[in-house]
């Protein structure tokens, strides 16, 4: 396309420059030439000559500009699929890392991204190709209202893999607490015994809480579908993603919290005499 | 009336009996195939990510996260259980700034 634009802005160029040049000369001779015979002639020779010199160069400019403007909506256009195309695949990138669901379910989600991926490879061939203003406006418009890759794909699926990162983080505070309880135990009657125990309740409380507004918010976005320019759809979708990452700091928030609640655990317990019962295990590098 | 203008007044309500019958049959048989614009393809509705793989909430996968193993409570333990939470939650942060990111794009 850009070739081809510049082709046409190009030959657009050469094309007037040439009947310019050419119109300039056989003017010049024709004016010579009757210069010679006859002033009246020569004026009206001259006149009409001028006017189709204005009428061509006006056409080639009016081509020029359309051209320009294609070729720069056009850039655009490539400039916009590259980006998402780029961010697909570090959104893929980032579902393979995901914890909590199986591979099948991975492999599932990264060929729906991989394969929008490939619908905007293909439709960038297509504004690359596109001869009609009117088309690639059509095109242009696609590459957001069809797609949606900003407005619905992307935040979907980094609310899920948020969430799955949230509850693999609750799944280790939980594993923590079970350690924690088991120096507890060990350590009998503490002094401070009550608020060690009101942490782990909190502790607990808190991973219960993030589990659940994490599959909330997963339970939320997974219905959504691109909107195809229902603007009330649009609003939906746009809602439902806000509240679920209202959900995502909610358990973010729960998180911090039950980290807190275990660093406090883990302070007094290092100041307590380990006991036979604490084993001295060695990391399994799970 | 002349019997020139009943023949007349019979042979428009042919016509008007005609052009009834043949539109009747033209929307009976799913319309003229001559004058129905070609509709403008438009795009695909794209399928989003299909997120049926909500994250099990039983038995977390911790695995590959640096906890040390499930039965070690010792200190040296929970001090590398400590760092490897402490991890999760950055990136749980960068997760947050990669969503709040996507969130602000329009389109």
């Amino acid at each position: 396309m850009n070739t081809l634009h510049s082709k046409i802005i190009i030959g657009a160029s050469v094309t007037a420059a040439a009947a310019l040049m050419l119109a300039g000369l056989v003017s010049a001779q024709t004016s010579a030439t009757a210069a010679a015979s006859t002033p009246a002639a020569s004026a009206i020779t001259g006149s009409s000559v001028s006017a189709a010199d204005r009428a061509a160069t006006a056409a080639a400019n009016r081509q020029a500009r359309v051209a320009a403007r294609m070729t720069t909506a056009e850039q655009k256009g490539v400039t916009a699929i590259t980006k998402r195309v780029s961010d697909l695949a570090s959104l893929v990138t980032r579902v393979q890392a995901m914890k909590n669901v199986s591979d099948s379910q991975k492999a599932s989600i990264a060929a729906t991204i991989q394969n929008l991926s490939t619908n905007l490879s293909a439709l960038q061939g297509k504004i690359e190709s596109d001869t009609s203003s009117s088309t690639l406006r059509d095109d242009l418009t696609s590459i957001t209202g069809s797609y949606r890759i900003y407005a619905l794909v992307m935040p979907e699926v980094r609310i899920i893999a948020s969430a799955d990162r949230i509850i693999t983080i609750a799944g280790m505070l939980n594993t923590v607490a079970a350690k924690l309880n088991t120096r507890l135990t060990a350590a009998g009657a503490l002094s401070n015994l009550s608020d060690l125990t009101a942490a782990m309740t909190d502790l607990s409380a808190k991973t219960a809480d993030a589990i659940s507004q994490a599959q909330a918010a997963v339970a939320e976005v997974t219905p959504l579908a691109p909107d195809g320019g229902d603007k009330t759809k649009m609003a939906a979708n746009t809602a439902a993603l806000k509240d679920a990452r209202g959900k995502l700091s909610a358990a973010t928030t729960d998180l911090k919290a039950a980290n807190k609640d275990a660093s406090t655990v883990i302070t007094a317990l290092k100041k307590v005499k380990p006991t036979a019962t604490t084993s001295m295990g060695s990391t399994t590098g799970q | 009336m002349s019997k020139a203008a009943k023949t007349g007044i019979a042979i428009v309500i042919l016509i008007v009996i005609i052009i009834v019958a043949w539109v009747i049959y033209s929307k009976s048989s799913g319309g003229s195939p001559v004058s129905t614009p070609t509709p403008t393809p438009v795009a695909t509705e794209t399928p989003q990510a299909s997120a049926s793989s909500a994250p099990a909430a039983q038995a977390p996968n911790t695995a590959g996260t640096g906890l040390s193993a499930a039965t070690d409570s010792s200190n040296t333990a929970l001090d590398q259980d400590s760092t490897a939470v402490t991890n999760q939650m950055s990136q749980l942060s960068t997760d947050s700034a990669d969503l709040d990111a996507s969130l602000t794009a329009t389109q």
